[in-house]
């Protein structure tokens, strides 16, 4: 009996354990439904890639236009932008578009060309209120492509210089209460010189591939990335030698953080690194450690002045089944966040509404500095292979930063990967 | 899946009852398919339409939104073949397999032996064991990657402690691929403990009693009566495991992205980034019918490897 008693035991451990794992399957397949809708009131589906600190800040805008509207249901999903796209360019076919969409100018061509972005009429455009004399001409004009306007512009985000303002005083690289920021690549290597010391580097890059910061440097160099036919021109002797600048910060001056280290910021904000070349979204996190920093223009390291720039702007996907009171719904939620776009300014971007930058308001924000560069603003291209480049590039810097190819290698057999795709 | 179908060569009949069975036998078919029809029934709904549309799909020139997709051959082979990436990832996916399976056999089976032994505690270390299978694969990366963080992880930090300087592990691509071997094993080895329990118990106790009868140690009776008779389970959990290190994506592309460069791309995140990320929809389904060949060229090898009766 004692026998029996125990084997029962054993043989209900291993039902449980089987039970448990048929139970964990049939979670994972029969998760929680992907809409629940209100009855009476408008819910809007609002995707967009902002998983940065930023994505914080329209957590709270969103809250407070709910809190304004209630008539009104926004529910926000957020996801990293390869995800983001992923997700939308299968979903708007599926007819599972979400009703309002943040994403940026240069995506158009590969969402136009599978038919998933409905244009802004003359009508929609009346009902925001928007007119292009009231907009940063650059964000404004970033809406149209093929001379039909898909988006209307949220804000622009510009590359920029970060310093850590403890670093700078201590190695006296600081004059009339602000930081001596270098403007040209003499300047910058000077002073990336005096802040290496110990385990100390003068620059770091803030993400694990530095693609940005590559592409200005490419623009700067008087080079491109696609050419008119929207083919990669990666391996091209412009592209080489930006990339050999990256490289040589590290390789040959060591003024980076060897190799690939997973928490880049991180470094920033503890001190371990002097300057960053990243972009001004990474504000609020550095306001939120409490750090002691500036936002300066980023420096000219090649022969002409460029700055990577891009705009946040809201799309109105295709709809399976269009629903006028959606989407007057959304253009009211789109209008609203736009009229209150100095809040989006702590994100540490820029608003697209050329009024609200000459308000005091911000021009006391840390970014008001890069409104100077607002010229040499240069966004990525709109091709249709843009979002290829975007998701293979961080493996072809990371090969270069491994030593595992030249910066001519890695770059040509990219640019052979992003030609050999067909799309 | 349920551990009794480990093993099932032991479960059939002797031949000599079987005629005297005979009459309820067809009742007894069809309450099996019964029983088995929900299952059934989904299993042909997400996976032989899917897979079966797939292959339709490879042959074509697919795009998401196009009506009409054009036959072009075995193009998007070639297209897939030839592309430099797919061969790195390949390359990828096999130095997994050969790393992950062996510790997946191996630690599994140990486990198994122990718990197989009269002890205190044991269901709640048979249980502790298997607890971590039933987590997601997300919540398993994500705990690992903060584990391995070179900066605030407690491996680093132990490891700074006793005087070893390593780099970061994302830094270095054997690194790279023995983290997520490890976040892998950790994770999984606790269903393949569940299978060899199974087989374990299903090892008559009198061979044991025999052998120690003829002056069998421990290692000798694990050698010349686990092992031969756990054959048939052994069978099964290297080839489910195999199958299962091919298809290896979620950790890799939480924990790792594919990097450092491209040195943990595998396989299947190369099919998802090209159907998914590039949209290239009928290269990447080409490229993951590729990837079932792959599979079962080593599935049938490793059932001409360990196939052969078991006697008891």
């Amino acid at each position: 009996m004692r026998r029996a008693a125990r084997r029962w035991t054993r043989r209900s451990l291993l039902r449980t354990m089987g039970a448990a794992a048929a139970a964990g399957g049939a979670v994972r397949i029969f998760g929680a439904p992907a809409h629940v809708r209100a009855a009476s009131n408008v819910t809007l589906a609002f995707w967009n890639g902002l998983t940065g600190p930023d994505g914080r800040v329209m957590e709270g805008i969103v809250a407070d236009f709910t809190s304004q509207h209630k008539a009104i249901r926004i529910e926000q999903q957020q996801l990293q932008w390869t995800d983001f796209h992923t997700k939308m360019l299968t979903a708007i076919p599926a007819g599972q578009a979400p009703d309002v969409a943040i994403m940026h100018t240069y995506e158009k061509p590969r969402y136009v060309q599978s038919g998933a972005l409905t244009e802004f009429s003359e009508t929609d455009l009346a009902a925001l209120a928007f007119q292009a004399k009231d907009f940063t001409p650059r964000a404004w004009e970033g809406g149209i492509y093929q001379g039909k306007r898909y988006s209307v512009p949220l804000d622009i985000h510009a590359m920029c210089l970060f310093i850590n303002n403890t670093l700078f005083k201590s190695a006296g690289l600081w004059a009339g209460g602000r930081p001596k920021a270098p403007s040209s690549r003499a300047e910058f290597l000077d002073t990336c010189k005096v802040l290496t010391h110990g385990d100390q580097h003068g620059v770091g890059w803030l993400q694990r591939g530095v693609g940005w910061a590559f592409q200005m440097l490419l623009w700067q160099n008087g080079g491109d990335m696609f050419d008119a036919q929207g083919e990669p021109t990666l391996d091209s002797p412009a592209a080489v030698e930006a990339m050999q600048f990256i490289q040589d910060l590290n390789v040959k001056y060591h003024y980076t953080p060897e190799g690939i280290t997973g928490n880049p910021a991180e470094a920033f904000q503890t001190g371990k690194i002097g300057m960053a070349v990243h972009g001004d979204w990474l504000t609020p996190a550095f306001v939120a450690a409490n750090m002691d920093f500036t936002v300066a223009p980023a420096p000219t390291f090649f022969k002409q002045r460029s700055v990577w720039a891009g705009s946040h702007q809201f799309y109105l996907p295709v709809q399976r089944r269009p629903d006028p009171a959606k989407r007057e719904a959304a253009l009211v939620f789109i209008r609203w966040i736009s009229e209150h776009s100095m809040a989006w300014a702590q994100g540490g971007h820029i608003p697209a509404r050329a009024g609200l930058t000459a308000t005091p308001g911000f021009k006391a924000r840390k970014q008001a500095a890069l409104l100077a560069d607002a010229p040499y603003w240069h966004f990525m291209p709109a091709v249709p292979k843009i979002l290829v480049e975007e998701s293979l590039i961080t493996a072809a810097q990371e090969q270069i930063f491994l030593g595992r190819a030249t910066p001519k290698d890695a770059l040509t057999a990219l640019n052979d990967q992003i030609k050999r795709a067909r799309i | 899946m349920t551990p009794s179908a480990a093993v099932p060569s032991a479960a059939l009949p002797p031949a000599a009852i079987r005629p005297a069975r005979a009459a309820g036998h067809r009742h007894e078919t069809w309450t099996a398919y019964a029983l088995l029809a929900p299952y059934l029934a989904a299993f042909a709904a997400f996976m032989v339409v899917p897979s079966a549309y797939g292959l339709y799909l490879s042959f074509t020139d697919f795009r998401l939104g196009s009506v009409h997709p054009r036959w072009t051959g075995l193009d998007n082979f070639a297209y897939v073949l030839t592309d430099p990436l797919f061969r790195t990832t390949v390359g990828n996916t096999v130095v997994f397999v050969l790393e992950s399976t062996p510790a997946l056999i191996v630690i599994p089976l140990a486990l198994a032996v122990a718990l197989n032994q009269r002890m205190p505690w044991r269901a709640f270390f048979r249980g502790t064991f298997f607890l971590p299978f039933t987590l997601s694969v997300s919540i398993v990366s994500i705990c690992w990657w903060w584990l391995l963080d070179p900066n605030f992880g407690p491996v680093y930090f132990y490891l700074k402690a006793l005087g070893f300087r390593p780099p970061p592990w994302i830094s270095s691509p054997p690194l790279a691929m023995a983290g997520v071997v490890a976040a892998t094993v950790w994770w999984t080895a606790g269903y393949n403990m569940v299978l060899f329990l199974a087989g374990l118990q299903d090892i008559p106790a009198h061979l044991y009693e025999a052998a120690r009868i003829d002056g069998a140690g421990g290692w000798r009776q694990f050698r010349s009566v686990t092992l031969p008779l756990l054959r048939p389970t052994m069978l099964f959990v290297i080839v489910i495991q195999l199958i299962a290190s091919f298809q290896v994506f979620g950790q890799v592309y939480v924990m790792t992205s594919g990097g450092p460069g491209n040195a943990t791309r595998t396989v299947i995140q190369y099919v998802y980034e090209t159907a998914f990320v590039q949209l290239q929809l009928s290269e990447g389904a080409a490229a993951a019918w590729l990837l079932f060949l792959i599979i079962l060229v080593f599935s049938l090898a490793q059932f001409r490897l360990f196939s052969g009766h078991t006697e008891y």
